[in-house]
């Protein structure tokens, strides 16, 4: 597991090596917060903090105590977060794709699923769109990191509580 | 599927939670499934089970990292048969100009379904090692409890007399 000092470091290092240097970098990244509203924080959202305080809650199980509960909610937040960028890329593809009335294969018999003219469309389209998508994997990979590191305080929390409650029975 | 899971035996501690029977209906919480135009959902919903059935998943952490294992196996596939459609479509035509042309971005492909890979096993790492570290540690937590209470009736003799 990465060490708290090691992770303070890697970001430390990361401030100083990324993002724009210059004034008109960071003006235009500036607004990128504002363009898919990835980097603002899901408490701000109601239905998103309603989604999260729902799936903290099965996170931590019954009777949670207060610890649990808070390390099952900063799981549950970085959850969110991945599927908000999951939900933004799919709807990138969608807004792309639904002009090309692909048929739902699901209606279709299987040899009449590909259409040559139509596949190369999709895949030209889906190809120019992968600088935006990899952009987009770059928020979702950070949510996942933080995700799996939530997930890895709370499972040593519960290990201790659990080392406790034995102690004392 | 039941949604439980037999562990190593020696795992005698299990996450809590136990989930019902899943299905791409209880997984809403994590988002709808990743279709695109052109993409059945009865494929996608073909290969969570298969994953589910592997997995065995049996809290809501697992799930998460099921879904992530599952996504990004869509997301190869998908890509996979973007590349099969592009050498097909120029195969039709052209095969020489399939291979000098296309070639940087089937190279592309390449990369991507490449590091889709990576994080597909990533998340196969994660879930282990979660599986893993907290059956094992909570089973270390426990076992010096257990045999504490073993020992305990071991010496108390008449112990057994008395409970009868």
């Amino acid at each position: 597991m990465t060490t708290a000092r090691k992770v303070r470091a890697n970001r430390q290092n990361a401030r100083a090596s990324t993002g724009p240097k210059s004034a008109t970098g960071k003006a235009r990244s500036s607004a990128n917060a504002r363009r898919h509203r990835l980097a603002v924080p899901i408490w701000s959202d109601p239905g998103l903090t309603a989604d999260a305080l729902e799936l903290a809650k099965n996170i931590a199980g019954v009777h949670p105590s207060p610890q649990v509960m808070a390390h099952a909610q900063q799981v549950a937040e970085a959850q969110i977060e991945v599927v908000r960028v999951r939900r933004w890329r799919l709807d990138l593809m969608d807004q792309h794709l639904s002009h090309l009335r692909l048929e739902n294969p699901d209606d279709r018999a299987s040899e009449l699923r590909r259409d040559a003219e139509l596949s190369l469309k999709k895949a030209s389209i889906v190809l120019d769109l992968t600088p935006r998508l990899q952009l987009l994997d770059r928020y979702e990979r950070r949510a996942v990191s933080r995700r799996n590191r939530a997930i890895q305080s709370l499972t040593a929390v519960r290990v201790v509580q659990a080392l406790s409650t034995g102690a004392n029975n | 599927m039941t949604g439980t899971a037999s562990r190593g035996k020696s795992n005698k501690a299990k996450p809590p939670a136990a989930l019902p029977s899943p299905s791409v209906t209880d997984l809403s919480f994590l988002g709808s499934p990743p279709l695109i135009p052109g993409e059945a959902a009865s494929d996608y919903e073909q290969l969570l089970t298969a994953v589910i059935n592997v997995m065995k998943p049996v809290d809501f952490l697992e799930m998460m990292w099921t879904r992530d294992i599952v996504d990004l196996q869509w997301d190869i596939i998908r890509f996979r048969r973007i590349k099969a459609d592009i050498i097909t479509y120029y195969h039709r035509n052209n095969i020489a100009e399939a291979i000098s042309y296309k070639i940087e971005v089937l190279e592309r492909i390449d990369r991507m379904v490449m590091t889709m890979e990576a994080r597909r096993n990533a998340a196969y790492r994660e879930a282990e090692r979660y599986r893993v570290g907290l059956g094992e540690r909570l089973r270390r937590a426990t076992e010096p409890v257990e045999d504490a209470e073993f020992r305990e009736v071991d010496d108390a003799p008449g112990e057994h007399e008395r409970a009868a």
